[in-house]
């Protein structure tokens, strides 16, 4: 009788007495840092648009393959001058390599890549390029092949004349810049395919809200846009949808957000031509690694583009992103 | 925690509560030693985020005199404010090797790192500053580099910002998990010690149940014991224990009781036999007085037979003179009966011999009562050479007529049968009759007289014969009397008989 129930309570004893030695060092276990005991090899340091989650992963993915580290410092505006003076800091940090974008031409941050390149800390573009700057790599879809797809993928999908009207953020970004020739060389192979319009925006939402409708009223034979642009990729289709979902617009946007995929699978994109930030973050580590380990590389690395449509939407499925560290300017 | 779960095979109450003892303690200890790890741990961790909190104080305290003394350098251009300059560095170096060894986070340490790298920086940029004083460059060239060092030391500052903000985050972060462990610590400690508590309370139910409780029964057992109802104590039967050495007390007292109770019935068996043996002793010195007494009877009578056997002869030859035969014939046959009784007086004879007798005995009834009276003999003569006492055979058919048939005028019946039971090795010698039979109070009286009667009464009746028969057969022969009243009475003598005195004949 007694010694049955003897027998039970002294197993949960022994049970409760091992958890109860054992958890005053997991409590403490429990709070162990996530210092890293392997110790990293190289510094680098990512200055970017906070959105380029994508990116991070990428580039966090690469870290722990190479064991290096890299500090993602980002921003909401993506201001030349604070990117400049970033990776001014960063030079003085004595990294061993810089991974940035070339959003834009501004001459400060020209030099402080040049202030870079002279401390002897190498620079890697991703994204956008700044091809006059002292930059060693970019690393980057081919934007004019994007502006190829796009069209492409405009003119396959439909058997009517197109009139076509182009969104774009910035007409002096050399990327646009490029989709836009790529997209125009190769329109012009087609009697059926014209640019209207094309349509700067600056990426400011209320920009768009003021200029899509309008371009929509002057220039009434659009039935097709060319949205080059990641930002006005996601707001555009929200616009259409409110207020010209009567119209039969072909339109064919620019990136892979979640937003973007919303709009093709509801119908308001035919498609989406996007590129892999995930390989950019990956392979600006990896080039990086190669480079200080002075192994050569290549100038210019391309990473894949695509078509997202409604039908293959799903071979494209989303990357889920660990949490990151990013540092503000 | 091995011990604790290890069956303890041998269970004496030393070792038990021994066993219990170490168990109690053995936990009590294990909670001792976790609350002591976890009290140092928690003191160690205390102790840690203060002194990271310290240096890194220390840090930037030594971070504004490292730039103070070269703001005062460039002022003063002396070595001895430079040399003040140059040991403050050393303090400086030290306080980033040691929060290098912070390990907190590895955004931390890159931090660090960073601000090493600016610091690094800031000391060429103090080594150009000192060169351009030494080489005394203008006021303006030295301004500049000053303001340049001046911008890495705001960096500095900024980097310590960060990682200040970052120490404090993971330090509240740390606080956060430290307090829900702590909960979970003490949830766990509690359940902990209510079991243990709990253990104790049946360590000390079964203490009780397994040693405390036999031994109370024990003693109010002892206290209680009857010896009229050995029997019904069974300590070890009905106790429960467990332990050994309360099983080995039980099961001892049980063998004593049992020891005991034998020895009783062992004492009241032997009291019961001697009693029983100065029955029988009794019973043998009456029937010897009796048969003393039949020994003398017979020694008396001797004289008168012999007498009466010279006066029989003499009427037999004068009833042979006178031809009377029938006379003869009664007279012969009586004289044969009284030398039979007087020759085989007190001695053994075979049942033949003794039937012969009683055919003698039989001859002078008939010749008495005439038609009135029929005998029968139904004889097994199997086991007739089993001897007898004598006389036993005319004693009863003398009650049978005396009782049975003697006052019918006519129809009157003796059966005498002798029949051989192989089964149980017996002879029956039966006298029966359809005289007017007994009442069954009679007859119970008569039975009763027959086997209480052990005095000597001079008659040579049915206590006689039966008295005479348990003598001769040591108790082994029986006298079965039944009777239905006015239709017959039968008396039969059982007889043990060995199998050697068998023969075929019947």
């Amino acid at each position: 009788m007694f010694s049955d129930k003897m027998k039970y309570l002294k197993l949960i004893l022994c049970f409760l007495t091992a958890l109860l030695f054992l958890s005053s060092f997991i409590v403490f276990g429990d709070m162990s840092s996530d210092f890293s005991s392997d110790t990293y090899e190289k510094r680098f340091t990512l200055i970017a648009p906070l959105q380029w989650v994508p990116v991070g992963q990428g580039i966090l993915d690469a870290d722990a393959v190479f064991h290096t580290n890299t500090k993602l410092i980002g921003s909401d505006t993506l201001d030349p001058d604070q990117q400049a003076e970033e990776i001014n800091a960063a030079v003085l940090s004595g990294v061993d390599g810089i991974i940035t974008s070339g959003t834009s031409t501004s001459e400060n941050l020209c030099e402080a890549i040049q202030n870079a390149s002279d401390h002897g800390i190498p620079v890697v573009l991703i994204d956008s390029d700044l091809p006059n700057s002292s930059r060693n790599v970019y690393i980057g879809s081919n934007n004019y092949q994007m502006g190829v797809l796009s069209a492409q993928s405009m003119i396959q999908e439909t058997k009517k004349d197109l009139f076509v009207g182009i969104i774009i953020s910035d007409l002096e970004n050399p990327n646009q810049k490029q989709r836009i020739l790529g997209f125009l060389d190769e329109i012009s192979q087609y009697d059926t395919i014209q640019v209207v319009e094309i349509l700067e925006c600056h990426s400011n939402q209320l920009e768009i809200l003021e200029k899509v409708p309008k371009l929509l009223t002057e220039f009434s034979q659009i039935n097709a846009l060319y949205l080059a642009e990641a930002f006005t990729s996601v707001v555009v289709g929200d616009i259409i949808k409110d207020r010209y979902s009567s119209l039969d617009l072909t339109i064919v946007a620019t990136d892979d957000t979640d937003t973007i995929r919303q709009h093709i699978l509801d119908g308001t994109y035919l498609s989406s031509t996007a590129q892999s930030p995930y390989d950019e973050g990956y392979l600006s580590v990896q080039t990086l690694y190669q480079m200080t380990g002075n192994q050569p590389v290549d100038e210019y690395i391309y990473t894949d583009i695509f078509s997202i449509t409604q039908e293959n939407l799903n071979h494209f499925p989303q990357l889920s992103y660990e949490e990151q560290l990013w540092h503000f300017y | 925690m091995a011990f604790l779960l290890k069956k303890h095979k041998v269970q004496t109450i030393r070792s038990e509560l021994f066993q219990y003892l170490k168990q109690i303690f053995l936990i009590l200890f294990l909670i001792f030693v976790t609350g002591t790890i976890f009290y140092l741990k928690t003191v160690q961790w205390v102790t840690q985020e203060k002194q990271q909190l310290f240096l890194l104080n220390d840090f930037y305290s030594n971070l504004n005199e490292e730039h103070r003394l070269l703001y005062q350098y460039v002022l003063q251009k002396n070595s001895l404010s430079y040399q003040s300059l140059k040991n403050h560095t050393d303090l400086l170096d030290r306080d980033i090797c040691d929060l290098y060894r912070f390990h907190i986070q590895t955004a931390f340490q890159r931090e660090i790192e960073d601000l090493s790298g600016i610091l690094e920086n800031y000391y060429l940029k103090i080594e150009e500053i000192r060169i351009a004083v030494l080489e005394k460059e203008e006021t303006s060239s030295l301004n500049q580099k000053f303001y340049e060092s001046n911008e890495l030391y705001i960096r500095m500052q900024g980097t310590y910002q960060n990682l200040y903000q970052m120490l404090l985050q993971y330090q509240q972060s740390q606080e956060e998990i430290f307090q829900r462990n702590l909960i979970f610590f003490f949830a766990i400690l509690c359940l902990d010690l209510f079991c243990c508590i709990l253990y104790i309370f049946f360590c000390l139910k079964n203490i009780e149940f397994r040693i405390v409780k036999p031994i109370q029964d024990l003693t109010s057992t002892v206290k209680h014991m009857d010896l009229d109802q050995l029997e019904l104590i069974d300590v070890s039967g009905s106790f429960h224990a467990s332990n050994e050495e309360i099983k080995i007390l039980l099961s001892g007292f049980d063998t004593m009781v049992k020891r005991l109770k034998l020895q009783v019935e062992e004492r009241i068996e032997y009291i019961s036999a001697q009693l029983k043996l100065k029955e029988q002793e009794l019973t043998i010195s009456k029937i010897r007085a009796q048969l003393k007494h039949s020994q003398l009877k017979n020694l008396q009578m001797q004289i008168n037979p012999h007498f009466l056997f010279n006066t029989l002869n003499m009427i037999s030859q004068s009833a042979y003179m006178e031809n009377d035969f029938t006379t003869l014939k009664l007279l012969k046959t009586t004289a044969s009966l009284l030398r039979y009784t007087l020759d085989y007086s007190n001695k053994a004879v075979t049942l033949e011999h003794e039937i012969e007798m009683l055919g003698n005995y039989i001859t002078l009834q008939e010749e008495r009562f005439g038609n009135r009276i029929q005998f029968k003999f139904y004889l097994d003569e199997c086991f007739h050479q089993v001897l007898i006492p004598n006389l036993i055979l005319q004693p009863l058919v003398e009650n049978s007529i005396m009782h049975g048939v003697g006052m019918y005028l006519e129809g009157g019946k003796i059966f005498i049968q002798t029949i051989y039971d192989p089964d149980h090795h017996q002879g029956i010698i039966r006298i029966a009759d359809n005289g007017e039979g007994i009442s069954p109070e009679k007859l119970e009286t008569v039975i009763e007289r027959m086997k209480s009667s052990t005095e000597a009464t001079g008659k040579i009746g049915l206590s006689n014969v039966y008295l005479r028969l348990q003598l001769f057969f040591n108790q082994k022969a029986k006298i079965e009397i039944a009777s239905i009243p006015k239709e017959q009475t039968s008396i039969s003598i059982i007889i043990p008989v060995e199998e050697n005195v068998l023969c075929i004949k019947s």
